[in-house]
């Protein structure tokens, strides 16, 4: 549970690799004794966890020996490059990590959660999820999967004490879209950090970042089809 | 348990708060009840911080708890643990009996007193609350009834449970022993003092003098520790009576003051806090006979004054020094002045010698404590320092009106930490006793 003076004791963040993940961590109000419990691949972490391969439900066990989690931030992503975001690997990967093992594991925190009465679930979903574009189908796919489970999960949660912070982060400069030509309203990861972590104060549910993207894409979504295709191709 | 509804619960300082399921006293198969959240006893709700929440688990309402008995002949009192110390001190009275120890609201519970081990302003004479306590009935989390006492084969348990935040069994009972008194008065004296070291110097002359003393500090200004020294003793019978005098209004609570729930900002600003303290310090000084509850308890005037504080609360920090180190509390008034934290309510009193409470706050030395709003910047980076700098020259926090003190410097202001979770661990083999302090501190 967050201490008096409002500062979280103890975070999870999946993905313990990732950019936006870590600068959202950077931004929460930790005090002297907090404790950030990292999952992923990299020297980092606390806890092993591949999610480019199918998760049992043993290799989740490690949630029950966590003490009270305050936040869990669901930063783990994949986008496959160019040649491989149509491959059969591609597409398994970005659909397991993006997607089947992640809602794996937000349903054990969640559960978890229920269970303390508190906390908050963030998941980085993206705007990609929003309305498929040619370019990122795939990888867009399994955000909104992703996006329409923690909808749901939302709805479920109420009056437990547990909540979803939904994000939608545009184009964000980090290591895994630096092949990539920048998109339009491009941000920093340590943007979506700050940005995620105000927003951890209130009662957000879907935050948008830049929050300009939220009109943005209210609008291109109701574009027509031949409309939309015609702006977003190159 | 599914019909037991889930409330939201906050410390009296309104800075934490968690959904809790409220559980009664008397209920003794919910007590004790499988949660793997357990349960955690409360009172009246007056510690500040988390010590009485319990997220998602039971908090168990003592209020079915409230009886009081004196017994045959004797100043012992058999008082149920959910009596306020204020409804004990009305029974008390008119038979010619007040508590030793009573603090400085008369809304805190028999229960909470011992858990907390709470001290008054006679703590340089008599020590802290479970100094009088002559025997706890504890229900403990196998379901079965234990009376502990402070000699004997239950000295240790007797000695984990006062101070133990009630994490060692839900108390039912106590007894109690009371100060005989002869009058229901206080020969009250007070002082303005201008400077830190007057006002040392006042409460160390005074307490040879005095039964109860105490003193209030100006937070705010210059911040040189002026204020004033509260200093009272029980007036005698008068020479021609026989009869204990009862002053009157002895039998209902003090009337208070009820503010409107309007406040959702913090209203206690360095400007209003300054103006209010400069009114307070100039404001007539008390010297005559007054009312014992009004002069123990001057915070009870306004019900519910924790709402000034708007709605992300305050918290109090309290903390004690030895004597050799009173130079530490010139440090802090130096630090509150640079970081502008002005305070309406800095209380400064000498303590006496220490209970045999593993977890007990009170040891000799001066203690100190400030309320502070939550929303001041650099608050925590602010206590985080004077932290480390207490476990430097054998300083302690005061656990019951704490909500952030870090884990890893815990053993450290509390050597018999250990001893006490050992003997936790053995009465309590199930952890049923937790709340989200012991949680959050591990203990």
């Amino acid at each position: 549970m967050k201490n008096g003076l409002g500062q979280y004791q103890n975070v999870l963040l999946v993905g313990s690799s990732s950019q936006i993940g870590n600068a959202i961590v950077d931004f929460l109000p930790l005090s002297s004794s907090s404790r950030v419990f990292r999952v992923g691949l990299d020297s980092t972490s606390d806890f092993f966890l591949d999610l480019t391969s199918q998760v049992g439900t043993d290799s989740l066990n490690f949630i029950d020996e966590l003490p009270d989690i305050d936040v869990a931030i669901f930063a783990s992503g994949f986008l496959a490059d160019s040649q491989n975001k149509e491959s059969h690997a591609g597409i398994t990967s970005m659909a397991l990590v993006n997607f089947a093992n992640l809602i794996l594991l937000i349903n054990r925190i969640s559960l978890r959660m229920k269970v303390q009465g508190f906390g908050k679930i963030v998941i980085l979903s993206s705007v990609a999820a929003l309305r498929p574009r040619t370019e990122n189908y795939v990888y867009g796919a399994t955000k909104a999967g992703l996006d329409f489970y923690a909808r749901g999960l939302h709805a479920q949660l109420k009056g437990t004490g547990v909540s979803i912070l939904l994000v939608r982060p545009g184009f964000v400069c980090t290591k895994m879209t630096k092949s990539l030509e920048p998109a339009p309203f491009a941000t920093t990861p340590e943007f979506v950090g700050k940005s995620v972590a105000s927003a951890l104060r209130g009662n957000t549910r879907v935050l948008y970042i830049p929050g300009i993207l939220k009109f943005v894409f209210f609008a291109l979504r109701l574009l027509p089809e031949w409309l939309f295709a015609k702006i977003t191709s190159k | 348990m599914a019909n037991l509804k889930r409330i939201r619960f906050s410390g009296w300082g309104r800075n934490m708060s968690s959904f809790s399921l409220s559980v009664s006293a008397s209920n003794r198969e919910a007590v004790i009840g499988a949660n793997p959240r357990g349960a955690t006893p409360t009172g009246a709700g007056r510690s500040y911080g988390d010590s009485a929440l319990n997220s998602n688990g039971n908090r168990i309402d003592t209020f079915s708890l409230k009886f009081v008995e004196r017994l045959e002949n004797s100043n012992v009192f058999r008082c149920g643990a959910g009596l306020t110390i204020g409804e004990l001190s009305r029974f008390a009275i008119p038979r010619g009996f007040y508590p030793y120890v009573v603090p400085g609201t008369e809304f805190v519970t028999i229960g909470g007193a011992i858990a907390a081990d709470i001290h008054g302003k006679s703590h340089h004479r008599v020590g802290s609350f479970s100094k009088k306590v002559r025997r706890i009935k504890l229900l403990l989390s196998h379901g079965g009834f234990m009376e502990i006492f402070p000699h004997g084969d239950t000295e240790e348990l007797f000695n984990a449970t006062i101070g133990g935040l009630g994490l060692t069994g839900l108390m039912i009972e106590a007894d109690i022993e009371l100060m005989p008194i002869e009058c229901s008065l206080i020969e009250v004296t007070e002082k303005r003092v201008y400077s830190l070291s007057e006002m040392l110097e006042v409460l160390r002359a005074g307490d040879s003098q005095y039964f109860y003393s105490v003193a209030w500090i100006e937070l705010s200004g210059k911040y040189v520790g002026r204020g004033r020294v509260l200093f009272g003793n029980h007036c005698s019978r008068p020479h021609d009576s026989q009869l204990f005098r009862l002053d009157a209004d002895w039998r209902k609570p003090r009337k208070s003051f009820v503010l409107p729930p309007i406040f959702r900002i913090n209203i206690i600003v360095p400007l209003f806090v300054k103006l209010f303290n400069q009114i307070w310090f100039w404001k007539p000084l008390a010297k005559s006979k007054t009312q014992i509850n009004t002069f123990m308890h001057p915070l009870d005037g306004i019900a519910n004054w924790n709402v000034l504080y708007g709605k992300r609360g305050f918290l109090q920090y309290q903390f004690v020094v030895p004597h050799s180190h009173a130079d530490y509390l010139e440090k802090v008034l130096v630090s509150l002045r640079e970081r502008r934290i002005a305070s309406p309510l800095g209380v400064l009193k000498q303590l006496g010698e220490a209970s045999n409470a593993l977890l007990g706050f009170a040891k000799p030395g001066w203690t100190l404590a400030v309320d502070i709003p939550v929303g001041v910047t650099g608050l925590a980076e602010l206590l985080d320092e004077f932290d480390r700098e207490l476990v430097s020259i054998g300083g302690r926090v005061y656990l019951v009106k704490d909500s952030r003190v870090s884990e890893t410097l815990l053993p450290l202001m509390y050597p018999s930490l250990e001893i006490w979770k050992k003997i936790k661990r053995q009465y309590d083999k199930s952890n049923h006793w937790q709340s989200d302090q012991s949680r959050r501190l591990n203990l």
